[in-house]
């Protein structure tokens, strides 16, 4: 007979004992878990929280980046869309034997399609212990007016 | 019914910050992403065996958002020499150990 070589379970292991199929189970998932935490892709998967609002007059976005500095950050707006880039990386101060290490690098960019169109050049940005707050002035034209009734005789 | 299964009302949002902990030979680093927080509302209480760091700040006007973390320390740190600073919405606590408790190199005499 011949067997792909990869094909673990088909291929015939001499001498061995046939494995019970709980015990196969149980280390097919200790070793699907024990991939998992070792996967990069899930410590990167960390994103900042981020809050959109919408106040009438503009957009505003609040997004907490603890122990970022400005030149950190990277922004971009266009009329419809608003890019946001940030990365973080945690690192060991030097000297130091870690005892638990729950702060996460984080690499962010995250792009919004906006709701309103707004007005780049108005746009402003500010940084505060960790948190970015944006607030984008919408275009004049979509701006929100208030209708004064008259009452008419 | 057990005392952990009793419900609790929240005033406030509770969250619990991440942390780092490092320790080198004179002391303890507890680093905790609190962003967005007043300086002056940080509270970092040594209280042997506990040591905790609690900050509130006024997230929807309706409710409160607490920041709670909790830690057991022993007596090896000095309560007295407790030093805590905030930048960039990070808290960086160090914890100094007691001179009792850190190491000292010892020389050896050849006679």
């Amino acid at each position: 007979m011949l067997v792909r070589f990869n094909d673990r379970r088909s291929f015939p292991v001499f001498g061995a004992p046939r494995a019970f199929p709980m015990s196969t189970l149980r280390r097919e998932l200790d070793r699907l878990f024990g991939d998992l935490e070792r996967a990069p892709a899930l410590a990167q998967s960390f994103t900042p929280a981020v809050s959109f609002d919408d106040t009438g007059a503009a957009l505003t976005l609040r997004a907490e980046l603890p122990g970022l500095t400005e030149k950190e950050i990277d922004i971009n707006v266009t009329a419809s869309t608003l890019t946001v880039k940030a990365a973080r990386k945690a690192e060991a101060p030097e000297g130091y034997t870690a005892h638990r290490r729950e702060r996460q690098s984080f690499s962010f960019a995250q792009s919004y399609e906006l709701p309103a169109r707004v007005d780049p050049e108005k746009v402003q940005a500010s940084l505060k212990q960790g948190v970015l707050t944006l607030t984008l002035p919408k275009v004049a034209e979509v701006q929100p007016k208030k209708v004064t009734v008259t009452a008419t005789a | 019914m057990d005392k952990q299964a009793q419900e609790k009302t929240r005033p406030a949002r509770e969250l619990t910050p991440n942390v780092d902990i490092f320790e080198n030979d004179s002391e303890l680093l507890v680093v905790a992403d609190v962003p967005g927080l007043d300086p002056n509302e940080i509270g970092v209480h040594v209280d042997l065996p506990e040591f905790r760091i609690e900050a509130k700040i006024q997230g929807s006007p309706d409710r409160p958002v607490v920041y709670t973390r909790t830690f057991r320390v022993d007596e090896r740190i000095d309560p007295e020499r407790v030093k805590a600073e905030y930048k960039d919405g990070v808290l960086r606590v160090h914890l100094a150990k007691s001179a009792a408790f850190r190491p000292r190199r010892v020389e050896v005499q050849t006679s």
